[in-house]
């Protein structure tokens, strides 16, 4: 390996850089940009106060008592109190409530006869996160009100012998994110996902550019034409900027979880760093392959543009198609993930923990050794130039 | 027109990348609903009690029994490995509680790393055991009088997505996400190349008409292709309210075109978009407030997001196709639409005003599909 031929390389892709503010802004300001906007959106971690319509057609003192509960919740706030189901659904329709509580008239009498009523919690079920956020909530809000309830009417009126625990109770905690906090979820997903679609257009730009200009000649007789040299060189100063901003977004959320690493941060930022090498080695092949700028961003942006979807992190993948399974596993993003997960979270053994590292690494290799080699016979093939 | 049709670019990211990002996308939640989350259970209780419930576990759809280990720390390295989303922690003595009458302590843990996950295991398994809890109910009874049902029974209902999938949730948005941004490329690609050729971008006013409208129809035939062939083809809620969904479409592609034309006036090279689009569509997507609450969202962000066609675009195609919204009630995006239409466009007519010299032979040319645009092809 050629070290003066790799730093030749790195040193005329700095210099153009310096001189292409817009190429230089995907590596730098813009991805940063995005982070920092999510980090923003994010910030208030779980949501609260989310707003509902009550349809009270009992106006009693148990559904008054009721609507108190639901006020009291902090995830929710009562924001109308509208006369008819066919108005609060208009108001959720309108999206101006995410979820809708009917109290049927004649509920106080039914518990005091029967001991028993019904209520009907209705919820956006299109707007799946605040939807589901409010049904949670209200089960909530009601059950502590049928509790009170069960002590002291039922009690009253049908005598304590019939007050009678459920046979079963079951507690449920969440592991390892015990605050249920969606920006430490979410920015766990994203900050990663944005910072490898980057990298990966970004180096695409980088490899294409030298076909479309058709000055590849140039770039390898500058590396003294040696070609893994100097493609490695090229790639070196995107890899240690994104590593840099990979390792700030973990330290964000690593701060924001005020719990520290489970695992090993180091394993976090190696994952991280062979996460982008793998980009970079897919962005090569994708250029070698195509042969042309735009059809190689292309193949970029369905590849790593839905990686996020296919990750199987936000909707679980059982049950999933097998070739929507077969795409996740080949996609590095997912991989990463699985090491995150892992590490920061969960504080696997190390033995767990190869397999993600291992298969970043495979990336590399497989898209890296072929892009080489098809990069190569581009690289002598005059006709491989300056296609758009 | 033609000059779209017959620039190769043009064509693949407008026609081909959209037919193809409408199937392949989908396809990551085509499942819809989840099922097979793994979990594990420990069972220190040993008894005929505690196998049932365990049995039943195993019959629920969206859980699939990885094992059954002898403690905590065993399970725990299970959810590590990375083998299974959630621990159901059955304790000794849980049998002997029940028959007493006194209550069976269970304890459910999910893996918080993966939230959405997570909770589908813990759904699945409270399903479970609610239905054994109420056979155990009968049990009890036979000897110890039958308990008072709770004064307060809750019916859940989802509306609109009645089947509360994830990819109907998700995907409509994602739609109306991906006929902006391929329309962002289109254009871009199309102002870029004008500008790599002529170094200008200087448009008649018939030919800036005639472009966005060409735009506007192939963005118009993008979503109602979403809308109907791709959401009847997924079985995703549609149609709620057609007339008003092709209102609200038709001011929404043309604030995209607007707006497109007004962005896509500053690029200068054709490669510039496709990497802008790409790294820029997730945060576009969140912004729009579909599955982060507006009202959980910073305020200064809720308005900038505002000013991306996007933002009203996603919501008001979601409420009137899959809530079945009536026009008052996306009134307010219809308005922001219309507002981002005139202003974008007025921005573009500005940023592609026609030089003063070269005004009057495009006067001229009357006939703007073939000469303004087939110009392009040379």
């Amino acid at each position: 390996m050629s070290m003066r031929a790799l730093r030749a390389s790195a040193r005329r892709e700095i210099r153009f850089l310096r001189n292409s503010p817009w190429d230089l802004a995907l590596a730098t300001w813009i991805p940063c940009l995005l982070m920092i906007v999510m980090a923003w959106l994010f910030s208030s971690a779980v949501p609260r106060e989310l707003p509902i319509a009550v349809v009270d057609l009992d106006q009693s003192t148990t559904s008054r008592d009721v609507v108190r509960h639901l006020q009291a919740s902090p995830g929710l706030t009562v924001a109308a109190q509208p006369e008819s189901l066919q108005s609060a659904f208009s108001l959720a329709r309108a999206l101006q409530v995410y979820g809708v509580v009917l109290i049927p008239g004649g509920t106080e009498r039914d518990i005091q006869r029967t001991g028993s009523a019904s209520m009907v919690s209705y919820f956006n079920a299109s707007y799946q996160v605040a939807g589901q956020a409010v049904a949670r909530d209200v089960d909530a809000a009601v059950q502590a009100v049928s509790e009170k309830l069960a002590i002291t009417e039922v009690a009253l009126s049908r005598g304590p012998a019939n007050v009678r625990a459920a046979p079963i109770s079951v507690q449920s905690t969440v592991l390892f994110n015990p605050g249920r906090s969606y920006e430490h979820f979410l920015l766990g997903l994203l900050f990663p996902a944005i910072l490898h679609m980057a990298m990966c257009v970004a180096m695409v730009g980088a490899f294409g550019r030298e076909l479309r200009d058709a000055s590849i000649r140039h770039w390898l007789r500058d590396s003294d034409d040696r070609l893994v040299p100097a493609i490695l060189g090229k790639t070196v100063p995107y890899f240690l900027l994104f590593t840099v901003y990979g390792v700030l977004g973990l330290l964000w959320l690593i701060a924001l979880n005020g719990q520290g690493v489970a695992g090993g941060f180091i394993w976090l930022v190696l994952g991280q760093a062979l996460m982008y090498l793998a980009y970079a080695a897919i962005a090569l092949l994708f250029v070698a392959v195509s042969r042309n700028m735009v059809s190689a961003l292309s193949m970029a942006g369905l590849y790593a543009g839905t990686s996020l979807a296919f990750s199987g992190a936000t909707f679980p993948l059982q049950g999933a198609p097998w070739f929507t399974r077969l795409w996740s596993d080949l996609l590095p993003y997912t991989a990463y993930l699985k090491l995150q997960k892992q590490q920061l979270d969960m504080g696997s053994t190390l033995t767990v923990s190869i397999w993600p590292l291992a298969t970043m690494l495979l990336f590399v290799l497989v898209a890296g050794i072929v892009g080489v080699w098809l990069l190569g016979y581009a690289a002598r093939d005059p006709a491989a130039w300056g296609r758009r | 027109m033609r000059a779209i049709a017959t620039d190769r670019v043009a064509m693949l990211s407008l026609v081909g990348a959209l037919v193809l990002y409408s199937f392949f996308y989908p396809a990551a939640y085509q499942h819809q609903v989840a099922r097979d989350l793994p979990l594990v259970v420990v069972n220190l209780d040993h008894s005929s009690m505690s196998r049932e419930l365990i049995r039943k576990l195993d019959a629920v759809q969206a859980i699939h029994l990885v094992g059954i280990v002898e403690s905590m720390p065993a399970a725990r390295g299970v959810v590590e490995a990375g083998e299974a989303e959630a621990v159901l922690s059955i304790p000794a003595g849980f049998e002997r509680d029940i028959l007493r009458g006194v209550q069976g302590q269970l304890a459910l843990f999910g893996n918080g790393a993966v939230l959405g996950r997570a909770s589908i295991a813990m759904q699945g398994a409270a399903l479970a055991i609610t239905a054994f809890g109420q056979e155990v109910a009968l049990q009890q009874a036979q000897f110890m009088g039958i308990p008072a049902s709770p004064p307060l029974r809750l019916i859940e209902r989802p509306l609109f997505n009645t089947v509360e999938g994830y990819g109907s949730s998700i995907v409509p948005g994602v739609a109306a996400l991906i006929v902006q941004q391929s329309l962002l490329i289109g254009v871009a690609v199309m102002a870029a190349t004008r500008r790599e050729r002529y170094g200008k971008l200087r448009l008649s006013r018939p030919g800036f008409f005639g472009i966005a409208s060409a735009f506007s129809m192939i963005g118009m035939i993008s979503l109602l292709y979403f809308s109907g062939l791709i959401f009847w083809f997924q079985d995703y809620p549609r149609a709620g309210n057609l007339s008003g969904l092709l209102l609200a479409g038709a001011l929404f592609i043309s604030s995209v075109v607007a707006f497109a034309l007004f962005c896509g006036s500053f690029f200068r090279t054709r490669e510039r978009a496709f990497q802008l689009i790409t790294i820029t569509s997730l945060p576009l997507f969140f912004l729009s407030n579909l599955s982060w609450p507006v009202e959980a969202t910073p305020d200064i962000l809720v308005y900038a997001a505002q000013l991306l066609p996007s933002t009203a675009g996603i919501n008001a195609v979601v409420k009137l196709n899959q809530m079945g919204a009536r026009l008052p009630e996306v009134f307010s995006e219809l308005v922001k639409l219309a507002v981002l239409t005139i202003f974008y466009g007025s921005l573009a007519l500005w940023r592609y005003r026609p030089g003063p010299a070269k005004h009057g032979s495009y006067i001229e040319n009357r006939d703007i599909e073939t000469v303004t645009m087939v110009s392009d092809e040379d």
